[in-house]
């Protein structure tokens, strides 16, 4: 620029002292425009467009207009990025005035990133606020959305790569739909991939079609063949099955889904790879893609390693390639930046409450009688076992007796379809209607059964074993005709996507291991769109499995609770430990280990306890039901007064514990200060284990160990 | 008509909309400008750009010099922008009242906007006041009713959409001559 410019001036002066003033010539304009009127897209010539002398060019882009998205989607990709370059002569008053300095910039080199019409397309474009639902908006949407909501799909927008973790209820999926439409109308996206479980399919192309109307949207299923072309059809949203997209990328390596690449990957309940192993997880992850976003109310529902396997999918390279992480204090630091999280209470002051009733019910006689059979035989083979007896066989057990709490099979009765029938029934003729989830499907126990025992009220069933046309039908069945007065779910199938707010009362006819899968069940009908206050109802039979596993659950829900929303370590899961103890049974012991001598976790405690204690420390003991991941605080002063703490958390288990162990420990320390911490775990550390721990400095006492430490006491 | 239909599309008349913003270079030294082709959605269909020297010399008047600046800026915009707009939309703080009275004639309505601040305005321009505190200075009468520039001036009035591509202008001139 300073070439041209300084010689100009020089001229210009000399002119301008000998001469009347001469009138300022602006340098003949440069004009950048869109293609009008759709769909032409002129013929366009790609060229270099920066080489060229802007003095005597006209620079033509076509540029699209969002009004003719439907149109604007017919053009490839090729087209909308070559911008074409016509030869304009110079304006007539300069080229008949020889007086005119003509402005002839130098050629400018060829600047690497995007070209000049690029840029200028980008902040010439229509601004979001323009185009987000609202009353002034120039897209025209079927309802208005909640702030909230449109900070979700604001952030969506500016997101390449965002784990969306509402609550469930919230939305995500209106935000979702929102923020595609956007960007195909911004043209910031042109292909999308949306993967959803299957029962969800038919509910997503709906939902498309209700809030982004102009987009094509494709649902990839049926035979192989009629896959092959819907993978290359020409829509802006493919929407496919995990299950599908999984036989498809990888029975077909060089399958349409993997061949191209995708400005957006979406993963609706995205839960569904947090692990990492299995095919469709890694599936995904090789997916080349600019832009992943994943949903999911539940991105943490047991381990760590869940979250990891997610976060592997939503941060994916520059390049699309797959990142791996390991469940520590990285992952926790970038999950923190790529989720947003809102929960119901934070952002539905006027959602209805949500109440929670567990109803305890004695089992009938003869039902108690085949209860009790089942368990004293289930308890001797277990015995008989010996140490050959395995969790497997525990949780065979476990669940013959909650199946029995359900229905006996021999009798027919249940306490539970009794009591329901009878609240069922005033509920009906209120007006009200419910919805029942089993973990069984089957007609014994689980939601045939109980759509025979509650046939009255005409239910209506929903299961996997259902395809996914009789299942929507059975959706669309139950939210018009009102007669239906129950659905029954199972709990699987039914526990996650739908909207179902037409009923306001839930029950759960059985318990599920893990309260975060109960929870989405019950949002079935506490979510947005949700009216009145939500009833739901838990069984559990007196004196039985379930109370037993109700009590030992209880605690953990707290945890579950206070932490889940700290993305800390969720140990819903029961040990086996806990498991064997349900019946009064000890885990078999590993070799080496005598279990004999400690035969509970506080003898453990105390033990670590008195090893603390003589060495100087002051101990204090957490609460039993409520330690937060740490049994024992240990403090003392140092040689010149400062104080140092010791955290101990005591692993009394039958077998090595787990990597997890290790990682809940790590959640819960101080990280303001440093602290030692150490895991009492008489059996032993996994290989895992011991290497985190050895990375994170955390020091583990094994039974050797322990037994050295009060080598020296004595 | 030989093949029955109907056209859904917003009935304005697919009129344009012109804004005219200019910019001053650092020290004065030139004026950056540029027309912006707007329709009635405020979607983008043009964008003309240009630049000019303003003469820093004792032989112009104080003023002077950068209105004929701006007059040869607004030549040339007008030169070479392909599209018609029904209604061309400038800065009052930008423009000079003169501008489109002597030096420029527009057969087109053409309007000075001010937001909610005294301006002055030359005789044969007609203000008009906005329900939001927005003063339009129309050069010669305000367009009527039921012409093209008064139903674009209400759509993009009802979008919210007066102003905004104003900035929009803005930020473009600043990519076309200091983007990177």
């Amino acid at each position: 620029m300073t070439d041209w410019w300084a010689p100009r001036a020089e001229r210009t002066t000399r002119r301008l002292l000998w001469m009347r003033p001469s009138r300022p010539r602006a340098e003949p304009a440069l004009r950048i425009r869109a293609a009008v009127p759709l769909p032409a897209p002129t013929a366009t010539i790609s060229a270099a467009m920066e080489a060229a002398e802007p003095g005597r060019s006209l620079l033509r882009s076509p540029i699209f207009l969002v009004s003719a998205v439907s149109n604007v989607n017919v053009a490839s990709r090729a087209e909308r990025d070559n911008v074409s370059m016509e030869t304009q002569p110079p304006a007539p008053a300069a080229a008949a005035d020889p007086s005119i300095t003509r402005v002839r910039p130098e050629p400018a080199p060829v600047p690497p990133g995007p070209s000049l019409a690029d840029r200028l397309r980008s902040v010439l474009a229509v601004p979001l606020r323009a185009l987000l639902p609202g009353d002034a908006s120039l897209l025209e949407w079927p309802a208005g959305l909640m702030p909230f909501q449109l900070d979700g799909v604001r952030t969506l927008l500016q997101s390449e790569r965002l784990l969306l973790a509402d609550d469930m209820g919230l939305g995500k999926t209106v935000q979702a739909a929102a923020a595609i439409r956007i960007m195909c109308a911004q043209r910031t996206i042109e292909r999308v991939l949306l993967i959803v479980p299957a029962g969800l399919l038919d509910q997503w192309r709906r939902e498309l079609h209700r809030w982004a109307p102009e987009l094509r949207a494709i649902i990839v299923r049926g035979p192989a063949h009629e896959r092959a072309w819907k993978w290359k059809a020409e829509a802006h949203v493919a929407i496919v099955s995990y299950e599908t997209f999984r036989s498809d990328a990888v029975s077909i390596p060089a399958s349409a889904s993997r061949a191209r690449v995708w400005d957006l990957v979406v993963l609706d309940e995205a839960q569904k790879i947090k692990n990492r192993e299995v095919d469709v997880s890694r599936a995904v992850k090789q997916l080349a893609r600019r832009r992943s976003w994943a949903l999911t109310g539940t991105p943490l529902e047991n381990k760590l390693d869940d979250l990891a396997s997610i976060m592997e999918f939503v941060d994916h390279g520059d390049g699309g390639e797959p990142r791996r992480y390991a469940p520590d204090a990285r992952l926790l630091d970038r999950h923190r930046e790529l989720q947003l999280r809102r929960r119901k209470s934070d952002v539905l002051a006027e959602l209805p409450a949500k109440q929670m009733i567990t109803i305890q019910v004695p089992l009938l006689p003869r039902q108690q009688a085949s209860y009790s059979r089942a368990e004293s035989e289930g308890v001797v083979r277990l015995r008989e076992r010996g140490a050959e007896v395995r969790i497997e066989h525990v949780l065979e057990l476990i669940t013959r007796l909650k199946q029995i709490c359900n229905v006996d099979a021999a009798t027919g009765e249940s306490a539970k379809f009794e009591d329901i029938h009878e609240r069922l029934g005033t509920l009906s003729d209120e007006g009200h209607r419910a919805l029942l989830f089993s973990q069984y499907t089957d007609d014994t126990f689980g939601v045939g059964a109980a759509a025979r025992a509650l046939s009255e009220f005409r239910p209506l069933t929903y299961v996997g074993s259902m395809s996914g046309a009789r299942r929507d039908a059975t959706i669309a069945q139950f939210k018009s005709d009102t007669s239906h007065r129950a659905l029954i779910l199972s709990l699987k199938a039914g526990g996650v996507g739908l909207n179902l707010q037409d009923a306001s009362y839930v029950f759960h006819i059985d318990r599920w291991w893990n309260p975060a899968v109960e929870r989405q069940a019950e949002d079935r009908s506490h979510r947005m769109g949700q009216l009145v206050p939500v009833t739901v109802f838990k069984y559990v039979c007196i004196d039985t499995i379930e109370d037993r596993i109700d009590r030992l659950l209880a605690g953990k829900q707290q945890l579950f609770d206070e932490i889940i929303d700290d993305v800390s370590i969720l140990p819903s899961r029961l040990t086996g430990d806990e498991l064997f103890g349900l019946f009064g049974i000890d885990a078999p012991s590993p070799k080496g280990y005598d279990r004999t001598q400690h035969r509970s976790g506080i003898a453990l405690e105390d033990r670590c306890a008195a090893i603390l204690e003589a060495r100087g420390w002051h101990v204090q003991r957490t609460p039993v039901t409520r330690d937060g991941g740490v049994d024992l605080v240990a403090t003392k002063l140092d040689e010149v007064g400062i104080e140092q703490t010791m955290f101990v958390q005591c692993k009394d288990h039958a077998v090595a514990v787990g990597v997890e162990v290790v990682r809940e420990l790590l959640g819960v320390l101080p990280t303001e200060r440093p602290t030692r911490a150490v895991i009492a775990a008489p059996a032993g550390v996994t290989r895992d284990g011991s290497a985190l721990a050895e990375r994170r400095g955390i020091v583990i006492w094994d039974e050797r160990a322990l037994a050295a430490l009060e080598d020296r006491i004595a | 008509m030989a093949i029955p239909f109907r056209d859904l599309r917003p009935d304005d008349g697919g009129a344009l909309a012109g804004y005219l913003r200019f910019v001053d270079e650092d020290g004065g030294r030139g004026i950056r400008g540029a027309l912006f082709i707007v329709n009635a959605r405020g979607e983008p269909l043009d964008f003309t750009f240009s630049r000019v020297d303003v003469p820093a010399s004792f032989l112009w008047r104080a003023g002077e010099a950068r209105r004929h600046a701006v007059a040869s800026l607004v030549a040339s915009l007008f030169h070479a922008c392909a599209q018609t707009p029904a209604l061309i939309l400038s800065m009052a703080a930008e423009v000079h009242p003169r501008l489109f009275s002597e030096d420029i004639r527009v057969e087109v309505p053409l309007c000075r906007i001010a937001e909610g601040v005294a301006v002055v305005h030359a005789a044969d321009e007609s203000p008009e006041p906005l329900a939001d505190g927005t003063h339009l200075f129309w050069l010669g009468a305000s367009p009527l009713a039921d012409s093209n520039a008064r139903r674009l001036l209400d759509a993009l009035v009802a979008r919210h959409l007066l102003l905004e591509p104003f900035e929009r202008t803005v930020k473009g001139i600043a990519e076309a001559f200091d983007g990177s």
